[in-house]
């Protein structure tokens, strides 16, 4: 009676109900030793013993937010020594999550530049993702159309726990499975339809599957995690380069706008950027201010020309400011010298700002340049030769050979012309683009600064950047124009013949067709030094027609050229380099000064293509990655094939 | 299969096929420990192929154990795919190389770091191992069922945990002295500072080698992180570079003596490259920015040591013993009180 009663009462608990049972048979005689395993989930998860199972599609990706949630809930409770197999076996995913991350942070913290910093990312982030990748994709998706196998399907089990359905065979929940499923894959493994017992063998071949495609998955994860993450992050680098690139470009932008110069069109992230530069002004505490009174009470006039050279440091207002400096000493009295200093300091203090920005903006315009720049040549080589020909590091006659021999081959002169044209064009509009703007700009700052004593060597600084433009701009036309160009102009290449349309070069290339033999031979001296012969100068040893200048020839040469006794002579024989080591270092130094010279340019790109990148891709990316595909395909149909065989005879299933 | 999960004394009955292939605790030296590991890690090929082949006895087991061949290929295939841009970037991959060696060796400390002083100071080997007998599907001629052996943990499992395996009921001095079923409990309850002398020692220290259990793989997952962060962080050291330059040379000069190998082998290529790239790292000169030069690297190496000793002692204190926090009843839950009050109205 008392049984009843309570199991009356109780009977809506579910954590009670069983226990009740238990001892209802125990009274009863009936064993308990049935129920010992409903009593122990009562005990252990009240209320979820009589709970199903169900299957839930699986996503590709976990949810970071939600898994970070459990697993430090699932840590918490660790702590206190709370917790089961499945939700501490869990947090594995997540040191593995987190410590990747932390090899990135400490890999990115030694890189120098921002694009290498944030390739440890990419390539941690590769790694994981690749991790999921290759089993739920490269081998999932095929096996999901050959088989009806869903390898990504995921179930919730009686505790709340989920799990991939077919990670362990010997413990698969088959009901969970529907018939649509089971017939389908049915079809697709060949089970006789007429066959008794028609649902349980498809399982078992459906097992078979799954079972040895897990296998090959764990044979394979070694090789297909570090070769696609290699991959994928080699492929990323491009779209690094441009995100980081357009970053800088976009915060000098905020930069210069929160400096009061308006950079045209506003982008709404330059719009968000100003205004945190400003707020970041706002709430920068002056300490400037005091540290100068500190400095100028004390009247020492090289403490003071610290402090300045400190604050003015890497900006076009360094020289000034303690050229001012010394001249308030030379000129003022005692009293007076603190006045005028705080002058110049608040001066110069304003331009700082804009003079950081503008530099800032013209370095980012012209790296992004420079990598367009680097893109079209690789297309250039890329498209006209194979990747052996380029180990010899061609030149513009090879190149200019090249595109004719393929214009005769095919009768398509038009087609390689406008695909030059076509690969010339970013580039070039881009450097046109970068100039164009600096001079805008720096019109606008000009008027902005006119006023400011120090003003004039901003804009100074400002007309040297975009003079650099402008050869940038030239060297651009001239690597990537100049080709499809002379290919124009050379209607018929077939008649005229290579050696016209390499002489027409050669011609451009000296800019300078005047007759006078002076100006001649300084077209020559000036190809000696900076080597803007645009791919010709690389290959080529120097000939008899190429004038030196060194150290004995030069004072006549300058005579002849500037008349006799005048003073830019000494000035110019001072910067001549002394033997052909230092004339090359020289000549390297202003190459720098005017921008990379085309031929050390393609010299660059040659030889990195040659190097690094493209063996490292073949072996890795082709061999590697192609080995792992194919072995791969190969392993997945023999698993399929063996799936579809019935089973062995002789061998009983319990 | 019927397992005796009961702690009293079983008679050995060789007739009785439920008690011929008990599965068995090993013994706890370190022999049997590697020739067990090196046996079981011989059947990976076995169980790959019989994987591949969809056999239906293959289990979890034998898929967690195929894991560790992607974890051991997979760095050295890493190491490949930096050294596989040719001549001049083996530098580079020489110092991968490096890293993924000391991330290795990390991983391994993580384990370490915890099994042992659990051991030291609570009696639980957390590496014990046991033969684990499987029935298979597969039958043999007599129509009974096939068995293979797997190599397990003994403390694998929070919620299987083999308890089963401790009591020594089946051994013949147990058999005959009853009082002896309990000795490895017993034997752990010393070690956590009670008297040996209880009536249960058993169900005394379950709850609490429970807890290790759970928090001690927690806590080495979590060592992980810290513990990889140190080992990349000391490969970022430049002298992996040169690793192993004039190996060769000193091979020749190496096995003249333990002071001629120690001076030509452990000391140019480990000890020396560790303290180096220690040094380097606690100085934080590999760092390029303000912050991590300064705190950087100490961070890297301290933040492991911190780790390790709140893991420990996060372990120890939840496992702390006192009697008074056994003895009473009352306080195990609301859970027992209802079996107490179902059991008192089932009597009345």
């Amino acid at each position: 009676m008392e049984i009843l009663t309570l199991k009356n009462q109780y009977n809506n608990s579910p954590a009670i109900a069983p226990v009740i049972d238990l001892y209802a048979n125990l009274r009863t005689g009936n064993n308990p030793e049935n129920n010992y395993y409903e009593m122990k989930n009562a005990g252990r998860n009240p209320g979820i013993s009589k709970q199903k199972g169900r299957m839930v599609k699986g996503s590709l990706f976990p949810n970071p937010v939600k898994e970070l949630s459990r697993d430090l809930k699932t840590f918490k409770k660790a702590l206190k020594g709370q917790g089961t197999d499945y939700s501490i076996g869990k947090l594995n995913d997540l040191a593995i999550a987190s410590g990747t991350g932390l090899i990135a942070l400490t890999l990115s913290g030694v890189q120098k530049v921002p694009h290498a910093r944030a390739m440890e990312f990419i390539g941690a982030g590769a790694w994981l993702a690749s991790m999921h990748l290759w089993p739920k994709i490269f081998l999932a998706k095929p096996i999901k159309a050959a088989t009806g196998v869903d390898l990504n399907l995921e179930y919730i089990n009686a505790q709340g726990d989920k799990k991939p359905y077919w990670q362990d065979p010997q413990y698969i929940p088959m009901d969970l499975l529907d018939k649509q499923t089971l017939d389908k894959a049915a079809d697709k493994l060949n089970v006789p339809k007429d066959m008794k017992d028609r649902d349980e063998e498809t399982f078992r071949r459906m097992k078979k599957v799954a079972t040895g495609t897990n296998t090959w998955w764990m044979l394979t994860a070694g090789f297909s995690t570090p070769i696609m993450a290699s991959i994928i992050a080699n492929k990323m680098e491009r779209p690094a380069h441009y995100i980081i690139d357009n970053y800088n470009i976009i915060k000098a932008q905020a930069q210069l706008e929160a400096a009061g110069i308006s950079t045209g069109p506003k982008n709404l992230l330059v719009k968000i950027g100003k205004k945190l530069i400003k707020l970041s002004n706002h709430f920068r505490p002056d300490k400037d201010q005091k540290a100068l009174e500190k400095v100028l009470v004390t009247g020492n006039q090289e403490a003071i020309e610290t402090f300045f050279s400190n604050k003015f440091k890497n900006t076009s207002l360094f020289h000034p400011v303690l050229n001012e400096i010394e001249d308030a000493f030379n000129e003022e009295k005692l009293p007076k010298i603190p006045e005028r200093l705080t002058k110049a300091f608040d001066d110069a203090n304003k331009l700082i700002e804009v003079d950081k920005a503008f530099n800032n903006y013209s370095a980012a315009l012209s790296r992004r340049a420079g990598r367009l720049r680097e893109y079209a040549a690789t297309k250039t080589l890329t498209k006209l030769f194979t990747r052996k020909e380029i180990k010899e590091i061609p030149n513009s006659e090879k190149i200019a050979q090249r595109a004719i021999d393929i214009a005769e081959k095919e009768g398509k002169t038009e087609n390689i012309i406008k695909m030059l044209e076509k690969i010339a064009k970013k580039p070039i509009e881009y450097a046109t683009q970068v100039y164009d703007r600096l001079a805008e700009l720096s019109g606008k700052m000009a008027e902005r600064i006119e006023t400011n004593p120090f003003g004039n060597s901003v804009t100074k600084k400002a007309n040297e950047l975009i003079q650099t433009a402008g050869y940038k701009l030239t060297g651009t036309e001239a690597t990537f124009g100049r080709i499809p160009q002379l290919l124009r102009q050379a209607k018929d290449p077939a008649k005229h013949g290579v050696g016209d349309v390499i002489n027409g070069f050669i011609q451009m290339d000296h800019a300078i067709t005047h007759d006078s033999p002076i100006l001649k031979k300084l077209a020559m001296m000036a190809r000696s030094l900076v080597p803007h012969d645009v791919w010709n100068s690389l290959a080529k040893n120097p000939t008899d027609d190429t004038f030196y200048l060194n150290i004995d020839n030069a004072k006549e040469f300058l005579e002849g050229l500037f008349g006799k006794g005048k003073r830019a002579i000494g000035a110019l024989l001072k910067f001549l380099p002394q033997n052909r080591k230092s004339k090359e270092s020289m000549s390297k130094q202003v190459s720098d000064m005017i921008g990379e010279t085309p031929a050390d340019f393609l010299q660059k790109i040659a030889k990195e293509y040659n190097n690094s990148t493209n063996k490292w891709f073949t072996r890795v990316g082709v061999i590697g990655g192609g080995a792992l595909l194919a072995t791969s395909a190969a392993a997945l149909y023999m698993i399929i094939n063996n799936a579809k065989k019935p089973g062995k005879e002789g061998v009983k299933r319990v | 299969m019927l397992k005796n999960t009961g702690f009293y004394p079983v008679k050995i009955n060789e007739s009785c096929p439920a008690f011929g292939n008990q599965d068995e605790l090993l013994p706890n030296d370190r022999i049997t420990k590697v020739k067990t590991g090196v046996k079981q890690a011989s059947k990976l090929p076995k169980y790959a192929v019989e994987g591949l082949k969809g056999n239906e006895d293959a289990n979890f087991f034998e898929f967690l154990q195929l894991g560790k061949i992607p974890y051991w290929v997979g760095g050295l295939v890493l190491v490949g795919c930096f050294a596989a841009g040719g001549k001049s970037s083996i530098p580079l991959a020489k110092q991968k190389a490096a890293g993924v060696l000391l991330y290795y060796l990390a991983a391994m400390a993580a384990k370490a770091l915890i099994n042992k002083p659990v051991k030291f100071f609570k009696g639980v080997d957390l590496n014990r191992k046991y033969d684990d007998h499987v029935s298979l599907q597969q039958r043999d001629e007599k129509g009974e069922s096939l068995k293979k052996t797997e190599l397990h943990n003994l403390y694998e499992s929070i919620d299987f945990t083999r308890w089963d395996l401790l009591y020594k009921n089946q051994q013949a001095h147990a058999a005959s002295n009853p009082g002896l079923v309990n000795e490895e409990y017993e034997d752990i309850l010393l070690k956590m500072g009670l008297d040996k002398n209880l009536n249960d020692p058993d169900s005394t220290v379950k709850p609490y080698v429970s807890k290790i259990i759970v928090a001690s793989r927690a806590w080495k997952s979590l060592l992980s992180v810290p513990l990889a962060g140190l080992a990349i962080g000391l490969s970022t050291w430049d002298g992996w570079q040169d690793w192993g330059d004039g190996f060769k040379n000193n091979r020749k000069n190496a096995f003249k003596g333990i002071k001629a190998f120690n001076n030509n082998i452990i000391k140019p290529y480990i000890t020396q490259p560790l303290a180096r790239s220690f040094a380097h790292l606690w100085k934080g000169n590999g760092f390029n920015n303000k912050i991590a030069k300064k705190f950087g690297g100490k961070a890297l190496i301290l933040a492991p040591l911190a780790a390790t000793a709140w893991a420990n002692l996060n372990i120890l204190r939840i496992t702390y013993l006192k009697e008074d926090k056994y003895i009473d009843a009352n306080k195990t839950g609301n859970k027992n009180n209802l079996i107490k009050r179902t059991f008192n109205a089932w009597k009345s």
